[in-house]
């Protein structure tokens, strides 16, 4: 019964279509629109050009922005090694305490302070220097605890040993082949 | 001026002739203004999206490329403009529930007879789907031809007839069954 009621109380379709095509913009719209019109046209182009209010101009800055940040940050990031690297660890840094001390604000030693501190470095030991070390060969004591005279017996200094032992140069055996492909050897043994 | 076609007169206003455009304003204010009340809760909204639609016209024409038709190019612009009307439009009937406490559609309620007329489009148009409300406001509502409405919604003419059947038959549970005569406007 009330869906009837509703029915009958809709306007038909017909009527609805004729009071919708009665319906006109207001007075003074096409006045309104051309007033905007010249609104838009007096401002300036590049502030109301699609490439201003493009969200892929905003897109771009922040695009460069991040560029930048990250260029940055991988700068600082290349040096700090080299910092650490070059600073000499503590134990030498006990032994030899740097020229001038850092300033108290900033951790990290000057460059001029590690250079000093690197040269300040004790080299390391030299084997010629050990060798130069060896006690001096006494002639006197020539003759061995067995009767007999030593090979050394024959050199007079410890330099002419020394010399005596790098004529003495040892063959690199490394390159030859082994013994089972030598023509002839595998068939003597 | 009035023989002159759409296409004549974007072509003169993109030549420098500001009245071409005043008179492309003046030719589809009406239907334009009707398919935005059609599509908005107020008659407020609707004259405002229309002039929104004519002033992204004057900017826009630079880059019409006289593929289709101007009207077609406006009723896109209308449909993306009271799109963007109606999501304010329920942001702000959500935040004026939020704030009140009442139906913020107390708010946008039509009180004049214009009002009454948009109420029932808008309870016939909410049948039907998107696709279907296109076609019945263009056939129907505007009277436009099936090769208009098919130019200006950019499909086949038998695609518009069968959108158009479909949403009669739609339509048949609201009206009167006797009162639509289908052939009258497939």
């Amino acid at each position: 019964m009330n869906d009837d009621k509703d029915t009958n109380q809709r306007p038909p379709l017909r009527s609805l279509v004729k009071q919708y095509q009665e319906i006109k913009a207001p007075l003074g719209f096409a006045e309104r629109v051309a007033a905007q019109v010249k609104d838009k046209a007096a401002s300036p182009a590049w502030f109301t050009s699609p490439w201003f209010t493009s969200p892929w101009l905003y897109a771009a800055s922040f695009a460069v922005v991040a560029m930048v940040a990250v260029t940055v940050v991988l700068q600082m990031r290349e040096t700090e090694p080299e910092l650490q690297i070059a600073q000499p660890d503590k134990s030498t840094q006990n032994q030899n305490p740097p020229v001038e001390s850092a300033p108290s604000g900033d951790a990290r030693p000057k460059p001029e302070e590690i250079r000093i501190a690197k040269h300040q470095q004790p080299p390391p030991p030299q084997p010629d220097r050990a060798k130069q070390n060896l006690p001096a060969y006494q002639p006197d004591n020539q003759q061995t605890a067995g009767g007999g005279y030593s090979n050394l017996a024959v050199l007079s200094d410890v330099s002419d040993w020394l010399a005596l032992e790098e004529s003495i140069a040892v063959p690199d055996f490394s390159d030859l082949p082994p013994l089972s492909e030598i023509d002839g050897l595998s068939d003597a043994t | 001026m009035a023989t002159t076609s759409d296409k004549q007169l974007i072509k003169q206003f993109l030549a420098g002739n500001q009245g071409a455009f005043d008179a492309f304003v003046r030719r589809h204010q009406d239907r334009i203004y009707r398919l935005a009340c059609a599509r908005l809760y107020t008659a407020d909204d609707a004259v405002d999206a229309a002039q929104e639609v004519f002033l992204r016209a004057y900017k826009g024409f630079k880059r019409f490329h006289f593929h289709a038709e101007p009207f077609t190019w406006l009723y896109r612009t209308l449909e993306n403009v009271c799109n963007e009307y109606n999501r304010r439009t329920v942001r702000d009937r959500t935040l004026t529930r939020q704030l009140d406490g009442v139906d913020g559609l107390q708010s946008y309620a039509p009180d004049g007879s214009e009002q009454i007329q948009l109420r029932q489009i808008h309870q016939v148009i909410g049948q039907l789907p998107k696709r279907q409300q296109d076609v019945v406001l263009l056939r129907i509502f505007e009277g436009m031809s099936v090769e208009e409405t098919a130019k200006t919604l950019k499909c086949r003419q038998g695609t518009v007839k069968a959108h158009l059947h479909k949403a009669m038959n739609n339509l048949r549970g609201y009206f009167n069954v006797m009162e639509i005569e289908t052939s009258d406007y497939e």
